[in-house]
């Protein structure tokens, strides 16, 4: 039944899908491309020459607005600020305060004197809430400015013809029909029409998902706009060549625009944490409500005048809301933001830090991620053999000898037979990071060069070239001519292309130095070297030369090149150059990590099967042989291997688009190693929602502008911080400002962890409830006078309690966090039943029983044992008792009794502070010792110290008797929870003794929280 | 293929929270019976027998703790802390208490109601009974109509030093001796009675007509080291009771280590009021003082003297007060708003917070 049903969903989706996409490419339809220049120019009331004048173009600004993605409407800051100030607890403390003005106004009007208590703990709560809610709006305001100060970083310029002059103005003030000039390099400001074009290439592929360069001219070539060459789309790279275009459509009117809209039409959905405490609220919030009301009700029952039992209800709310708990939280994640961002990881979403620690797969982009998206040298074939060269980033090229005659004319050919150039003005710049004007292949060879002999400039100004054909995919080679100058002849030329192409125009190889005739052998040798570098996924060329004998070529011969006037056979083979683009040195290292962390990589790319799978090898991606390794090692063919056999595999786009979803969903299942290569955008959020349909939490990188919707479907978008586009940075929850892989890395770990710091501090946060609630309690049941009041409970919470929970978030990691598997979502809440039953029934009995010792130990040292207390409430609180009789016979008044029960609150709130003291000390780890974490958390030591001083400020200073109703306390009472808080902190060592002892024993499944 | 991609808004489900749904329906899927007792699996509640063996045990492990602490605790307090005679903790200088006590608000009463003076005449009783055996014998005088005084338009209240362990009074013996801020009737009544060591009382009024204030035995406690019975109260009666008036009285103890504090009550200081009301003004505005009759003089020197027996004319006019006619009509509201507010003003003090 279930697979039918989906099956039917399948189709429903479909046909949506087919209407959406005929909605859409309606939006498309547009004859720009197809009426002809002067109309167009005229429509646009424009001239190519002349472009627009200034005051035009500041009209149309004006009237169109500017030139940017319009982002998405951000929440008004007052509404940010009324959820933050009324949200959460905050309800139920302002609803305790409104009680307590409620209830001073009645006692107001009712009583002689009324006590201001009430007035006092309204005003307390008042300030609370504000000030609580102030600084968390405050903390997040500041996460926000993070992320504003970084879009500022890069504003992107220009060139536009206005009044006829070259202009370099801002990308947002191009208007419609202005004359552009973009050449390669440049990032495409608009869309365009294309009016002149020489050599002109665009990368769409964060456009179309085509990862080849798209030839652009002026010739308008097919209906679709987005197939017709003689449009360009703002946003898009201009990889070659240069053009000059008039704008037809600017900001959110784009192409880019239309898909950037419709990626903020998908809903976000709260992040694991923020549900975490959503729930968590939920709970206290109901527990607190149902206890107080309980509570209200039973006092009602038993006599207590009503102002008695709204005070009741205000205590035990108090005493169940963890009133730092909100401000802990946001101080954690804010903490951790600030942490990551200084290792190039910009967190959008506070919440998004812990999303990145419950990752269990990461899909991610390959060039630019886990490659330093930058052509570079990796294999040469010369004299017969195969030599390595060093791609990473401190390749000083000192192995290679010019002095060898075999590598020197390989060199010559593949320093002299390049179109690329060094941009100007780059003198201190290393060599692999110095610009060049050119494609990447060429770039490569030049950097190459340049590295290996420095100075290629003047080597090349040397022999200067003299004719060349550029580079075609018909013949698929390019040819120079350059001066030699030697004692053989004057000119030399050389060849570079395919090598298949180049090795049929050549008679003779050069091995050791010397020209030797090309035999077959020699070309079987070649094939085998060719095929080698090939299957490294490299992108190989070949190399060829010839020099041109004087006799024929005398030094002022005239050299064409349309038709060629010079020789183009019976070239000397040179041998073979292979590039790739490198991954980046710290990805093998972060692969690694992530799967030891039991996070599966999945590389998703648009790149070429061959080289996404050479890449994924070289990194750690794939380590087993895919199905076609196993069948070329059987020597049989692929189709019969059980791909069930191979851990890994390589589906190549074509494939995954016949794909069903089953069986996409099967590769997922089965193949723990995986390559999608080839794939669309709208492929990849299609691997994207399987890898979630099975339950993983996804984290996925892309840079592109259909990369959006993934990022928006995956639990958390990585985009790319220096190539990404800028809605693939809206559509993402953080940003990765070095477009490296290894700090995704760097975030799951601290993902990590945030969450069991978190679990620390609200465990800690939470054992001190029972003690508070407990007192009022027994005011009702036991009829005794009330141990701890509503203040004191806030002294706790915000005070003497709310450093130490917030040190926690300092801790450092257990063991290895990165050694462990993923949390599951659904069982590993961020408050399970083990926390609570741990805060309440072991650590919260021991410090209630602590607590009331010392309050009943101070009243029986002052006459009043606890079988004199029971029941003694009514006449305790009573006024008219000015002689109440205690156990040896004394009489006290109302003030006297007032100042012990005060004194013995006092007590009572030092023993919390004493045992809160041991429950920091035990809550520092989940799992291991205190002996094997140690004490090296400064902030938490700080805390301890501080706590311990709050403490003794509010019980010493006189002021506070007033206002805060705490009296000083004899030394031997803090002794008196003493003994409870090493029950404490014996009892749960021993509990992670038995828990390190018996992994996944009965004492771990019950008690590890 | 453009179609490909294009990614049209709208459209997807929502694959996260589908997947917590389905969580959820798996957890519900279980059929309730199956989740409170699994026969198949041998579990009560989501455990077997050993797992419940288990999880008590390692609770009762953790109270049996808590349970030793706490009896090494006691064991500590039984042997060398708590003290069966005395509290190792002495509590001080005594307080003040007076009866009978109305929450410092007025204690007002009609004469000629018998349903309003007689539950004051039982308080007074009741504490003196709580005494001693003799204490109402002791102060017999002041209670020649059985009510003292209150029907008589002479009430009588007490002042009590409370009863403390370990306070050892030190007294002032001579005028000189007196603080500054003592009255200058005291100055007197240390010359006159101070040859053996006494706790001094003042009464004075604060507002108000002045009634005529008689102390019994005298306007002070007799100090010793073993205070009790009836030698930590002192009677004081008010004759000549201003009629259809409050009178707020403020009373004082005087002694070295007996700091007065007026911001609170029992502090070496008393504060009450009485308002006594009677029937002779026919003015339905009771708040209305009548005419004011001569004060006369207190005489100290009749204070020394032993009372004499009673004479004939109190209990003529003892007779006469019986004598006085039924209430009219109207007073009988009066009479109930006057019992709301003596209940509201007796409301309990909520606890301090």
């Amino acid at each position: 039944m279930p697979p039918k049903k989906k099956n039917k969903e399948h189709k429903i989706n479909g046909k949506e899908k087919k209407k959406d996409i005929q909605s859409f490419k309606k939006d498309v339809e547009t004859d720009n491309h197809k009426i002809p220049v002067d109309e167009l120019l005229e429509r646009l009331k424009t001239d190519p020459n002349m472009g627009l004048s200034f005051v035009e173009a500041k009209l149309r600004l004006e009237i169109n607005g500017p030139n940017i993605l319009t982002p998405q409407p951000p929440t008004p800051k007052w509404i940010v600020f009324l959820k933050t100030m009324f949200g959460g607890f905050a309800i139920l403390l302002w609803a305790g305060s409104f009680l307590c003005f409620v209830g001073y106004l009645i006692q107001l009007q009712t009583q002689h004197e009324p006590p201001d208590d009430n007035l006092y703990l309204g005003i307390a709560l008042t300030v609370l809430v504000i000030v609580t809610g102030l600084f968390t709006y405050f903390q997040v305001h500041k996460s926000s400015s993070i992320m504003d100060s970084f879009k500022n970083l890069v504003p992107q310029y220009a060139t536009v013809i206005r009044e006829g002059e070259i202009n370099t103005v801002t990308s947002d003030e191009i208007v419609k029909g202005d004359i552009v000039e973009v050449k390669f390099g440049d990032r495409v400001p608009a869309d365009i029409r294309i009016l002149e074009a020489h050599g002109l290439k665009v990368d769409n592929s964060s456009l179309t998902g085509e990862s080849e360069p798209q030839v652009r001219s002026t010739e308008f070539t097919h209906e679709n706009p987005l197939e017709t060459k003689n449009l360009a789309f703002f946003s898009t790279n201009v990889l070659e060549g240069t053009c000059r275009g008039v704008v037809i459509a600017t900001g959110d009117s784009t192409v880019m625009g239309r898909i950037a809209n419709l990626a903020a039409g998908l809903d976000d959905v709260q992040s694991p944490i923020s549900r975490e405490i959503q729930l968590f609220i939920r709970f206290i919030t109901i527990f607190a409500i149902i206890l107080g009301l309980s509570f209200f009700a039973i006092s009602l029952t038993l006599g207590y005048e009503f102002i008695d039992a709204v005070v009741f209800l205000i205590g035990i709310i108090v005493a169940n809301v963890p009133e730092g708990l909100l401000v802990t939280v946001t101080v954690c994640l804010t903490l951790t933001a600030k942490r990551m961002a200084s290792k190039n990881c910009l967190v959008k979403n506070l919440e998004a830090v812990e999303t990145l620690g419950s990752t269990s797969t990461i899909c991610s982009d390959k060039t630019g991620t886990l490659t330093q998206n930058r052509m570079t040298v990796a294999h040469l074939w010369y004299d017969q053999i195969i030599v390595e060269s060093d791609t990473t980033e401190s390749f000083r090229g000192s192995h290679f000898k010019i002095e060898d005659k075999s590598f020197n004319a390989l060199f010559m050919c593949a320093a002299l037979c390049n179109s690329a150039e060094f941009k100007g003005g780059q003198d201190d710049i290393p060599v692999f990071k110095k610009d060049v004007n050119g494609n990447a292949s060429e770039a490569a060879l030049l950097k190459f060069t340049e590295t290996i002999f420095a100075g290629i400039g003047a080597f090349r100004q040397k022999h200067i070239k003299l004719t060349e054909i550029p580079f075609n995919s018909t013949e698929k080679y390019q040819v120079s001519v350059h001066e030699f100058n030697s004692s053989d002849g004057y000119f030399i030329v050389e060849m570079k292309g395919a090598p298949e192409r180049i090795l049929d125009r050549c008679s003779t190889i050069i091995i050791q130095g010397l020209s030797v005739e090309l035999t077959p052998t020699l070309k079987l040798e070649f094939e085998e070297a060719y095929l080698e570098m090939g299957g490294m996924g490299e992108r190989v060329l070949g190399f060829a030369d010839l020099l041109l004998p004087m006799s024929k070529y005398p030094i002022s011969y005239e050299f064409s090149a349309d038709p060629p006037n010079f020789p183009l056979e019976n070239l000397r083979f040179l041998g073979l150059i292979s590039l790739i683009d490198p991954p980046r040195a710290a990805v093998p290292d972060a692969v690694a990590k992530c799967r030891s962390a039991g996070v599966r990589v999945i590389m998703v790319t648009g790149d070429h099967p061959i080289t996404a799978k050479a890449i994924a090898r070289s990194v750690g991606i794939i380590t087993t042989p895919t199905a076609e390794d196993i069948a070329k090692q059987r020597g049989v063919t692929v189709l019969d291997i059980d791909s069930r056999q191979a851990t890994a595999i390589v589906v190549h786009g074509g494939e995954l688009r016949e794909m069903k979803a089953e069986e996409l969903d099967a590769v997922i299942y089965y193949h723990n190693e995986i390559v999608f290569a080839r794939t669309s955008p709208q492929q990849k959020l299609i691997i994207v929602e399987a890898c979630q349909r099975r339950g993983e939490i996804v984290a996925v990188t892309g840079d592109g502008v259909n990369d959006s919707p993934a990022l928006k479907r995956a639990d958390i978008g990585v985009a790319m911080g220096i190539s990404g586009s800028d809605v693939s940075k809206q559509a993402a929850d953080m940003i990765l400002l070095d477009d490296n892989f290894a700090s995704i890395v760097v975030g799951i770990e601290e993902g990590r962890i945030i969450f069991d710091n978190l679990k620390k501090s609200i465990a800690y946060t939470l054992t001190s409830n029972l003690p508070e609630i407990v007192p009022f309690l027994f005011f009702v049941i036991f009829d005794i006078p009330l141990a701890l009041g509503t203040i004191a409970i806030l002294c706790i919470d915000i005070g003497t309690d709310m450093l130490p929970a917030i040190s926690l978030a300092y801790e450092k990691a257990e063991s290895d966090i990165m050694a462990r598997m993923p949390r599951d979502p659904f069982e590993d809440r961020l408050v399970n039943k083990k926390l609570i039953l741990m805060a309440y029934l072991q650590i919260g009995v021991i410090q209630t029983v602590a607590c009331f010792f010392t309050f009943f130990a101070i009243m029986a040292e002052h006459g009043f044992p606890p079988s004199r207390l029971k029941g003694i409430r009514e006449d305790w609180d009573s006024k008219n008792v000015e002689d109440l009789e205690d156990g040896y016979g004394q009489e006290w008044t109302y003030r006297e009794r007032k100042v012990l029960e005060y004194t013995a609150g006092t007590g009572f709130f030092v023993s919390i502070v004493v045992t809160q003291v041991f429950d920091l000390l035990i809550c520092k780890t989940r799992r291991n010792s205190i002996l094997q974490q140690g004490m090296g958390n400064h902030v938490l030591n700080f805390a301890l110290v501080l706590e311990f001083i709050i403490a003794c400020l509010l019980c010493y200073v006189p002021v506070f008797e007033k206002t805060l109703r705490m009296y000083s306390i004899k030394f031997i009472w803090w002794i008196y929870a003493f003994p409870f808080g090493l029950l404490i902190f014996f009892f749960d060592e021993s509990r992670r003794f038995l828990i390190r002892r018996n992994p996944g024993g009965w004492v771990e499944q019950e008690t590890y929280y | 293929m453009p179609e490909d991609v294009m990614v049209p808004a709208g459209d997807y489900k929502l694959v996260k929270q589908i997947r917590r749904n389905q969580e959820t329906r798996r957890k519900k899927d279980l059929p309730w019976s199956k989740r409170i007792f699994d026969i198949d699996e041998h579990k009560l509640f989501g455990r077997t027998a050993l797992g419940w063996m288990r999880i008590t045990g390692f609770y009762l492990v953790l109270y049996a703790l808590i349970v030793c602490i706490v009896a090494f605790w006691l064991g500590i307090f039984m042997l060398a802390i708590i003290d069966p005679n005395k509290p190792r903790w002495l509590k001080g200088p005594p307080g003040l208490s007076m009866v009978p006590n109305q929450n410092r608000s007025v204690l007002a009463y009609f004469t000629h109601i018998m349903s309003e003076v007689n539950p004051i005449a039982d308080r007074i009783d009741d504490f003196l009974n709580k005494l001693n055996d003799n204490a109402i014998d002791f102060f017999a005088d002041f209670n020649q109509d059985t009510t003292w005084g209150y029907a008589t338009e002479k009430p009588t209240v007490f002042i009590k030093l409370n009863k403390v362990i370990g306070y050892v009074p030190e007294t002032y013996d001579t005028p000189d001796d007196l603080p500054k801020e003592a009255p200058a009737s005291l100055q007197d009544t240390v010359g006159k009675l101070g040859n053996t060591p006494k706790i001094w009382i003042t009464c004075e009024v604060t507002n108000g007509p002045k009634p005529e204030m008689v102390f019994y035995p005298g306007p002070y406690f007799e100090a010793s080291e073993n205070m009790r019975g009836v030698t930590r109260v002192v009677a004081i009666q008010m004759n000549k009771m201003p009629e259809n008036a409050k009178t707020f009285f403020s009373c004082k103890v005087w002694a070295r280590n007996i700091p007065i504090d007026d911001d609170y009550q029992g502090m070496g200081i008393i504060k009450f009021a009485l308002s006594m009301r009677t029937d002779d003004d026919g003015n339905p505005d009771f708040e209305r003082p009548s005419t004011r009759k001569a004060p006369r003089e207190i005489d100290l020197e009749s204070e020394e003297l032993v009372p004499e027996p009673p004479s004939p004319n109190r209990p003529e006019s003892m007779l006469g007060g019986l004598e006085l006619p039924p209430p009219p009509e109207d007073e009988k509201d009066a009479l109930d708003a006057m019992g709301n507010d003596a209940k509201k003003e007796e409301m309990t003090e909520p606890p301090s917070l």
